[in-house]
């Protein structure tokens, strides 16, 4: 009668993570938030032009990025060719206004 | 393939449906024909009643500003061999109207509502032109799917009612549910009607989720298209934009590397495998087994995860583009995706061996929700609620695209079309997915990934039809400038939808939700 037990805890044990008392770390190639390294952008702006709902704005030494109209396609990462823009693995996005969404990274050089 | 029966198919109409034939050619397997608009209805009564071909898709193009008409196109698959027959006719601008097909061919019912909302295309003779995806507000006169329609400019509302199939007697009751429903699942208003506790009538009303993707479609080029395919309907993103992409590809006469179609048929797989155990699950949980759910789901989150491993995307988004696929599949992807396939199925058998033994589940199952052969037909479902009826259809091995023709695989069939039918036919699939994949890991060749399409002419059609995990979707692409001139999309649950409405007749109430997880139609992908 009870051989439904053999499905859950007695044959698998506990299969649920600590989640968000333990950090979650996504798997290498994940497609999180599009991130920017200052040091490597030169603001070409190809990932601008690449983004398909034009999230991404460059403006003087500044690159922002709009989570809120982002659909993380990864487009942009994959037209930039010095490594500037990337996808990073970062996922908690949750913000408490629209504002903080958008996103500015600063460009050195 | 076949061009032999398929050039007789022309010869072989009677004299009266011949002599409205105004031209027809062939191409590989297409068979293209084109009539006058007064034989379109019976040259489609003739494809589905002599030739017992299925209806894919009916549905029209703008074309005024080159001609002068409306081009309606409806297209049929032949029952054996790889045979498409499209039946074309111009309807004149200035009287936009033509014979119905409903009248003959059930299917057509909702294909024909569609285009006289978006066209303005009016069936005559068909018996119901309620509106069936625009608001209730929607303007008359105004169609948005002709090329003189300006998407930018918001439509005025008119306010107007709906009118709901009614039955009315002693001690019969209405039920309305939705379209905002419990849990996180899309909109949708079901329209009940009992009689103490048996369904007597159901009515479904959709078009909650009209978003307009084959107008926006219009505007964007093609690489852009495929990420608009990709979110047609979230679950099965994959095989939309495969389906997209193939219809693109076969305008652009590109020729697809070959290890790029033996990983878009392991990641079509791996997406049938969780989305199946989705549906297993549900049926699972809407039965009160819940521990056989919480299974099906923790196997369908190690699908995901492993997803995300080999991706980067849980749902397989952004691996699909026109000309191949942009990930692939190392080594180190292999063993962990044979690995993972492993576990899954010798979990997955514990899961299954519980649920085909567990009396209360089976209890509720079994002839519930009967979608009878005979109306599957009519209705001309697809996918495996058709195969759970006896209709022995499956795309990727009637219609082989991808790497399919190569590799083995058997098509479960089952009769009785009740919930328990649909859910081993779900079960089963699963089995035969897994060993697809692996087939396809193994013989899978060296090579590119992508290859390079950049000619796509102007003015010319492709089509491709991909079996998603809800059965046949259809992608038909007429190509502009740089930007589909037209894009239609079909997807399964458009043909699934009104067989819901007679599989629940005559069955109680609490049955709904488990008749529902059993067809698990999506809602998007219907409203477009």
């Amino acid at each position: 009668m009870f051989k439904f037990f053999d499905l859950g805890v007695r044959k698998h044990g506990v299969v649920t993570t600590r989640y968000p008392s333990e950090a979650f770390v996504p798997p290498e190639g994940s497609l999180g938030m599009p991130d920017v390294d200052g040091e490597r952008c030169n603001m070409c702006g190809r990932c601008s032009d690449a983004c398909p709902t034009g999230a991404i704005s460059l403006a003087g030494r500044k690159v922002t990025v709009d989570l809120g109209l982002c659909i993380f396609c990864g487009e942009c990462a994959r037209s930039c060719a010095d490594g500037g823009m990337f996808m990073s693995r970062e996922f908690e996005l949750a913000t408490r206004s629209r504002g903080e969404l958008e996103v500015e990274h600063d460009v050195k050089g | 393939m076949m061009p032999g029966p398929m050039n007789e198919l022309v010869e072989d109409l009677p004299s009266i449906l011949a002599s409205s034939v105004v031209s027809s050619s062939l191409e590989a397997n297409h068979l293209q024909i084109e009539v006058r608009k007064d034989a379109l209805a019976g040259m489609a009564a003739h494809m589905i009643g002599h030739c017992h071909a299925w209806l894919i898709s009916e549905h029209a193009a703008d074309l005024r500003e080159r001609d002068g008409t409306f081009h309606i196109y409806v297209i049929f698959a032949l029952p054996k061999g790889d045979g498409i027959i499209t039946v074309m006719s111009k309807v004149d601008g200035s009287d936009p109207s033509y014979r119905s097909l409903t009248p003959d061919i059930y299917a057509a019912n909702w294909f024909e509502r569609e285009m006289m909302e978006g066209f303005g295309l009016l069936p005559s003779g068909h018996p119901d032109l309620r509106p069936l995806r625009l608001y209730d507000s929607w303007p008359s006169g105004v169609y948005p799917m002709r090329k003189d329609f300006d998407p930018s400019v918001p439509v005025p509302r008119v306010p107007t009612g709906y009118e709901f199939r009614h039955v009315e007697g002693e001690g019969i009751f209405e039920i309305p549910v939705g379209p905002v429903h419990a849990g996180v699942i899309e909109p949708g208003h079901f329209r009940f009607s009992v009689a103490g506790e048996p369904v007597i009538n159901l009515e479904v009303r959709m078009g909650y989720v009209h978003k307009g993707i084959e107008k926006l479609s219009e505007s964007l080029p093609y690489p852009r298209g495929v990420m608009l395919s990709e979110r047609i309907s979230g679950d099965n993103g994959f095989t939309h934009s495969l389906a997209y992409c193939q219809a693109i590809e076969s305008i652009a006469g590109a020729d697809v590397p070959e290890r790029a179609r033996y990983l878009r048929t392991a990641f079509s797989e791996m997406e049938r495998i969780y989305n199946h155990m989705g549906d297993i699950g549900g049926i699972a949980l809407d039965t009160a087994f819940g521990v056989g759910a919480q299974m099906a789901y923790v196997l369908r989150e190690r699908m995901l995860s492993l997803n995300e491993r080999i991706t980067g995307s849980r749902f397989l988004r952004s691996v699909n583009c026109i000309g191949g696929v942009r990930k692939d599949i190392d080594m180190s992807g292999k063993r962990s995706i044979s690995t993972e396939l492993i576990g899954l199925k010798l979990d997955f058998d514990d899961l299954v061996g519980m649920m085909t033994e567990m009396p209360s589940l089976l209890d509720r199952v079994e002839t519930t929700g009967m979608l009878s052969d005979d109306a599957a037909k009519n209705l001309n479902v697809v996918g495996p609620i058709a195969r759970a009826s006896g209709i022995d259809r499956d795309t990727r091995r009637d219609h082989p695209y991808a790497a399919y023709k190569d590799l083995s695989f058997s098509v479960p069939l089952y009769r009785e079309g009740d919930v328990y039918a649909r859910m081993m036919v779900k079960i089963e699939e699963v089995l035969e997915s897994i060993s697809l994949i692996e087939q396809a890991m193994d013989r899978m060749p060296e090579g590119q990934l992508c290859a390079k399409v950049v000619d796509v002419q102007a003015g010319r059609i492709g089509m491709s039809l991909t079996e998603t995990h809800r059965g046949e979707a259809m992608h038909w692409v007429m190509s502009g400038e740089g930007r589909p001139w037209r894009h239609k999309v079909r997807d399964p649950s458009f043909l699934n939808w009104p067989a819901i409405e007679v599989a629940v007749m005559g069955n109680i109430v609490p049955d709904f939700p488990v008749i529902n997880k059993s067809f698990n139609l999506s809602y998007s992908g219907n409203d477009l």
